[in-house]
């Protein structure tokens, strides 16, 4: 009866191992990828509206030489403050489903203005106001595209929302792997819980020598300071919130280990005391 | 040694032989998932510390290019003593490229390889702002570093700019496009194209 209760505790020792991965990573998933306010933190910290707002009018700077106008046609067409404003915008419309549209009408009288004031101080002769508005609507598409407004955010709300659900069941699901092997691992040997603290030790250092070994490899196999995705600007706050994840699972994983440790050590030590009394 | 540490070494051993097993079943069952991930992450990598530049060389044997230049490059300098052009050639058509000279357009051949060969510039003074001066039999001088390409205009077209079956991409004989934007002292958005068309001149 002994062995079997024995196999029984080392098989949940296993699942509970394996729970405390799951469950962990679902935690960080959640609180970071899947959070609107870590994203849009994680944005600010990396300086992304400013770095947005160089790309936005060294973008606008390569429409001026087919306009035939000079340079301040560009100038205050937008500012740090409309690309946060957009940029929160399109984020909303990821993570929340929402269908709101950026307001290029703003950049489109700015430029308009900007163009007439243009005109008027060099005297130049317009052959057609139609070129002019063309001008004016192509140039604010490319704002629209320089800040990442497409048409794919309803399908990255949909993909993050099928996401939120499966890593919702795999909370529930790991967090009963946990409760309901812990509770076995105890009640199966109540008097000499110093048996339990190993028991419960040995998951826990697994999960974090785990963690560890993830993060490793992941870097090992992934050049990501070199990772680049569409602009500056984006590539830099995608490494910058890869580096900050994988270093959340390296730091969770020492911890893990470092109380797994401790809960083996402590129940060890105990265990010899009480042999020693024993004797 | 110490009985309580002999016995938390085993149990460290034993949670890291756990750990073992546990990364050898995911790899077993989810072992070319990982790795197409792993592929795919690094499919968006550029490694621009260690990126040597390409130098370009042609099989002239097989009218075909052996290295290409990387995209947005400089690989030739264009003369069109006629309009008195002389600026250099970018690999790719982007805005941030016609920035810096005339764009090759990355979907057109090269010089040397017996195809359509598409340019692009801007209409401002310095670049194609003369274009329009052309006239039929100005040559054109392509200096490339895998050699020298000489061409005489043979056609002046204006068209939309929709109107991409004027700039036809063949491999039959070696035709030099050039574009830009019409009219030249244009304000606004230009529609229209000025293209000049180009044969090779035989050595």
């Amino acid at each position: 009866m002994g062995k079997v209760i024995d196999i029984l505790r080392w098989i949940c020792a296993i699942i509970l191992a394996i729970g405390i991965i799951v469950l962990g990573l679902a935690q960080i998933v959640s609180s970071t990828i899947f959070s609107k306010r870590y994203v849009l933190s994680k944005f600010e910290e990396t300086d992304y509206y400013i770095n947005t707002y160089s790309q936005v009018n060294s973008d606008f700077e390569n429409y001026i030489y087919q306009s035939g106008l000079n340079k301040g046609i560009i100038e205050n067409l937008v500012t740090p403050e409309d690309i946060k404003e957009d940029t929160e915008i399109i984020i909303s419309n990821i993570y929340d489903g929402k269908n709101a549209k950026i307001d290029l009408d703003k950049v489109k009288d700015r430029l308009r203005s900007n163009i007439q004031r243009n005109i008027t101080e060099k005297n130049i002769w317009v052959r057609s106001q139609e070129t002019i508005e063309k001008y004016v609507e192509v140039v604010s598409e490319q704002y629209n595209d320089s800040i990442l407004h497409t048409d794919i955010e309803e399908k990255l709300f949909n993909g993050i929302e099928k996401a939120h659900t499966l890593v919702s069941k795999l909370t529930t699901i790991s967090a009963s792997m946990i409760g309901i092997t812990t509770i076995i691992i105890l009640t199966t040997c109540i008097k000499k819980y110093w048996r339990n603290m190993v028991m419960l030790g040995i998951p826990l250092v697994t999960s974090g020598a785990f963690y560890v070994f993830m993060q490793l490899y992941i870097k090992y196999r992934v050049d990501i300071k070199n990772i680049m995705i569409l602009s500056e600007a984006i590539t830099y706050t995608i490494r910058t919130i890869i580096f900050n994840i994988l270093d959340i699972i390296n730091v969770s994983g020492i911890i893990m280990a470092i109380i797994g440790f401790s809960l083996i050590l402590t129940g060890n030590i105990i265990r010899a005391n009480k042999h020693k009394h024993r004797n | 040694m110490n009985k309580p540490i002999k016995a938390t070494i085993i149990h460290l051993i034993v949670a890291l032989l756990i750990t073992t097993a546990l990364i050898g079943v995911i790899y077993l069952l989810f072992g070319r998932e990982v790795d197409t991930a792993l592929i795919l992450a690094n499919k968006i990598t550029v490694d621009i510390e260690n990126k040597k530049e390409e130098v370009v060389t042609i099989n002239t044997t097989k009218k075909t290019l052996e290295t290409y230049p990387e995209y947005g490059t400089k690989y030739a300098d264009i003369e069109i003593p006629a309009i008195d052009v002389n600026l250099p050639v970018y690999y790719g058509e982007d805005l941030q490229t016609l920035k810096k000279g005339v764009g090759h357009s990355s979907g057109s051949y090269f010089p040397g390889e017996g195809g359509s060969i598409v340019y692009m510039g801007h209409n401002f003074a310095g670049f194609f702002r003369r274009f329009g001066e052309l006239e039929i039999g100005d040559s054109i001088k392509i200096t490339t570093n895998y050699g020298v390409y000489n061409y005489r205009i043979y056609d002046l077209k204006l068209i939309n700019e929709t109107n991409v079956n004027a700039i036809p991409i063949q491999h039959d004989e070696e035709i030099l496009m050039i574009f830009t934007c019409y009219p030249f002292n244009n304000v606004g958005y230009a529609s229209q194209r000025y293209v000049v068309y180009a044969e090779v001149v035989e050595e």
